[in-house]
């Protein structure tokens, strides 16, 4: 296992992400496209890692662990310490290589090519090959599996996926996609063995850096240390104890108690006792999580475009930011291209006005506003952000009445409300959260609109390798959704993830995934 | 006698069958979709129908229902479909653990509400009167998840006497555990500790102002033996009823405290089962709290028979 890979660091990324370019057709572009977001990283100034200890993670809700049907933030950030994707988009959104060591695109981005990590073995002892690569992709594109995944590799079929020797694997795409790797760090595709029984929490076999050695359901999943992990010296801690706890509130005392040592996550309302408290660190990242306030574009009130951008002229987002989050988010300008990723968009920003806003429902005929319902899920700050569009709302002379429902209940008809105010989490492209969210046929286009420009310059966004177009096709993209507003889309918090202090090598992330490979327990 | 806890218990077996019924009618009724709260928002409609297939929820309630039935009687409690584990194993442990928490409230709760009780019964209006009345009355009408996070805050965060998590490592002792459960048992003793104190007080102000007490006392008998005999004996039948009753939801209804205090327990189960329509799991927490609650209720029973001569005699007669 002398693995020219295996000795970490800051220069390897760097050649990493240059490769990344290369491969992507990209060379000489987009060396500064990309920054390190600073403090996000706190692996590299906290010293010599310290081995051993248990480390103690609270845990919101796990539903099911099985890795084809996971979904909760929990379940996602457990089936990560057993299995391993083949890349790991990290917090600047470079790609670090990690069950595949390189990747080249052909045929314009249709066809690509993964050569494997070679001498990565299973926790069952067997060695990672193609073969479990190639089980793993067609399992989650099968349609007589259910998974989410399907839905985000729409592209791919199972036969398109194939085994070139032991150690590359061929993926051939119904469609150009220029950024496909960072579509196979899709949650569910922790590379599982070939032979996977559908029954990973009897049998969880993967290649991670831990081992789970117990779960009990809704209530503890515990592991132990890998120690044939491929990427020696890591992981450093011993013992990995994740508490499930069924609400915030108890997580934020057992952290102050010193009783967990980290949170998966917090939302920005429940965080904020954290901020001042000895002993702990609120990590934060930029992320590209949005909350979309949707408005059913095929069905009166908001048929009429002068009505959607008088709602969106309504808000005022840097109270909006400054209220709700304690100014850590990024500014939204009604388009879903968060600032972190690297496409360069360049859309006047979206300010307050009232008067205007008024000006266009009175010429849109609503000269005395109109009544309208608002759903959303209870979920962190989004009922606080509920309230506060009533408020701004209502100054333009639209009533609200506001529906806070269960999220299971939210999410049973949430494509269905006039308006809904809907969480997204965080894509590593920003063609999977506009395809997603946008696309005239996608299932999710919760207002229902449709425009066949934009369709046609997604297609082209999604296909295409080359920087520069990318800027340009994401800021016409970006431009219309803008100027159509189907949904307001005020601003892109931070991922929050309080630690107590002495955590180390562990940073937030924006889709709040889980990363302990590198963690460390400080004296 | 017998045969009156037999007829119980008979009884005790249609109220389940009634209670699985009516569980299996509103969760069909219910919003929300499995297959859509396990794959979550993003998954593809199709994907979902699928899983819905896969768990056999295609199929008409009143199928699943005998299947699931069926089951039950032959000792299958069936798979809980959005957590990967058996009903029956999960949900026993989490009931053992209600119990625990339960017993444990009970043995903090009883004896002083009793004692406060009698204590303040005797001098109506006095000071200890006055001042449990208030204290009691004050606490019982604050919600457990306030009571409970002054406790975290203040004996758990701020003293570090007690820790904040219910839940000991395993494998730990007897004394542990009871450290660990100190604080949820101390909340439920706050909550409930007024309304069982004011029973027996009520109990013995009534009982003390009662004929025979008069003349127990006038034919010269101490205080104290009028008091143990014949006053405590009748003040405390309905207080029996009382614990009975709230011992069902001491098991299946602290959903606030175990949460709170992260203490997995059946009631904190059952809340998960109901929010994510996972049925079998459901009806299964359902079934093992409706049969603890009848099974309580039966046991007061019995106790107040035993010790009221007037319903014992008219049981032994029937």
């Amino acid at each position: 296992m002398a693995d020219r890979d295996s000795t970490g660091g800051a220069p390897l990324i760097d050649r990493r992400r240059r490769r990344l370019i290369q491969a992507m057709g990209l060379a000489g572009l987009g060396a500064g496209t990309m920054g390190l977001w600073p403090g996000a990283l706190r692996a590299a100034a906290d010293g010599e890692p310290r081995r051993g200890g248990t480390l103690r993670v609270a845990l919101p809700s796990v539903k099911t662990i099985d890795p084809l049907k996971v979904s909760s933030g929990g379940g996602i950030a457990a089936i990560q310490q057993v299995g391993e994707y083949l890349v790991w988009a990290e917090d600047d959104l470079s790609l670090r290589p990690v069950l595949a060591t390189d990747w080249q695109a052909a045929d314009g981005g249709r066809r690509w090519t993964f050569e494997l990590r070679r001498g990565v073995r299973f926790h069952d002892g067997r060695e990672m090959t193609s073969a479990d690569v190639v089980a793993t992709f067609r399992r989650l594109v099968d349609p007589d599996n259910p998974t989410a995944a399907a839905s985000q590799l729409p592209f791919l079929r199972p036969e398109g996926v194939s085994a070139d020797g032991d150690y590359r694997v061929v993926f051939e795409l119904d469609q150009p996609v220029g950024r496909f790797p960072y579509y196979t760090q899709t949650y569910n595709a922790i590379i599982l063995p070939a032979d996977f029984d559908g029954d990973f929490a009897a049998n969880p076999v993967g290649t991670g850096p831990f081992r789970l050695v117990d779960y009990t359901p809704q209530e503890s999943v515990v592991f132990e240390r890998n120690p044939d992990y491929w990427d020696a010296p890591r992981p450093y801690v011993d013992r990995v104890e994740c508490d499930i706890y069924g609400a915030a509130q108890p997580q934020i005392l057992a952290l102050r108690g010193d009783e967990v040592d980290m949170m998966l996550l917090a939302g920005p309302v429940d965080a904020k006792p954290l901020f001042d408290t000895d002993g702990v660190e609120v990590l934060t990242t930029p992320s590209a999580m949005t909350r979309q306030l949707t408005m059913r574009t095929d069905q009166p009130p908001f048929d009429d475009v002068r009505v959607r951008r008088a709602v969106a002229l309504a808000i005022d987002r840097p109270t909006m930011v400054e209220t709700l989050l304690g100014g850590r988010a990024d500014i939204g300008n009604d388009h879903p291209v968060a600032p972190i990723y690297p496409e360069k968009v360049s859309v006047a920003q979206r300010e307050r006005d009232v008067a205007e806003a008024r000006r266009l429902l009175a010429e849109a005929g609503h000269a005395d506003g109109f009544e309208i319902d608002l759903y959303t899920g209870r979920f962190v700050e989004l009922p606080q952000y509920a309230v506060l569009a009533q408020q701004m709302l209502a100054e333009v002379g639209i009533r609200v009445k506001i529906s806070v429902e269960p999220l299971n209940v939210y999410y049973g008809h949430w494509t269905e409300v006039p308006l809904g105010l809907t969480d997204w989490t965080a894509r590593p492209t920003a063609g999977q959260i506009l395809a997603a969210a946008f696309r005239s046929d996608a299932e999710w286009n919760a207002p229902h609109w449709r425009n066949d420009e934009f369709d046609r310059l997604l297609d082209a966004f999604e296909a295409s390798t080359d920087e520069a177009e990318r800027d340009d096709l994401a800021t016409r993209l970006a431009q219309i959704l803008h100027d159509e507003v189907p949904a307001v889309i005020t601003y892109f918090p931070n991922g929050l993830r309080p630690v107590r202090s002495r955590v180390r090598g562990v940073s937030a992330h924006m889709s709040n995934y889980l990363d302990l490979r590198g963690a460390w327990l400080a004296g | 006698m017998t045969r009156f806890v037999l007829r119980r218990l008979l009884l005790l077996g249609v109220t389940l069958l009634v209670a699985s019924v009516l569980i299996f009618l509103m969760t069909s009724v219910m919003p929300g979709n499995v297959g859509r709260i396990v794959l979550g928002p993003f998954a593809s409609d199709a994907s979902v129908a699928e899983l819905n297939r896969q768990l056999g929820l295609d199929q008409p309630a009143a199928l699943r229902y005998l299947q699931w039935l069926g089951g039950v009687l032959t000792g299958d409690w069936g798979r809980s479909l959005t957590l990967d584990t058996d009903v029956l194993p999960l949900a026993l442990a989490r009931l053992g653990r209600s119990l625990l928490l339960a017993g444990y409230a009970l043995v903090l709760l009883v004896p002083v509400a009793i004692a406060a009780g009698v204590a303040a019964g005797r001098r109506p209006g006095g000071w200890f009167d006055r001042l449990a009345s208030v204290v009691g009355l004050t606490f019982g009408a604050m919600p457990e998840f306030v009571t409970g996070v002054f406790l975290i805050v203040g004996l758990g965060v701020g003293l570090g006497w007690l820790p904040v998590q219910a839940l000991p490592d395993e494998g730990a002792g007897l004394v542990t555990w009871l450290r660990h459960l100190l604080m949820p048992a101390l909340s439920l003793v706050l909550l409930l500790f007024a309304y069982l104190f004011r029973m027996v007080r009520t109990g013995m102000r009534s009982e003390l102002a009662a004929d025979y007490t008069r003349t127990a006392v006038l034919k010269g008998l101490p205080r104290r033996r009028v008091i143990r005999h014949h006053v405590l004996r009748n003040a405390l039948l309905p207080t029996i009823t009382v614990i009975g009753a709230q011992l069902g939801w001491l098991v299946g209804g602290l959903v606030v405290v175990e949460t709170l205090f992260r203490y997995p327990g059946i009631g904190s189960l059952m809340e998960y089962a109901a929010s994510n329509k996972d049925v079998p799991l459901l009806a299964g927490c359902a079934l093992l709290i409706t049969g603890v609650f009848g099974l309580a209720n039966l046991a007061a029973d019995v106790v107040y028979a035993w010790l009221n001569p007037r319903v014992r005699h008219a049981l032994a007669g029937a």
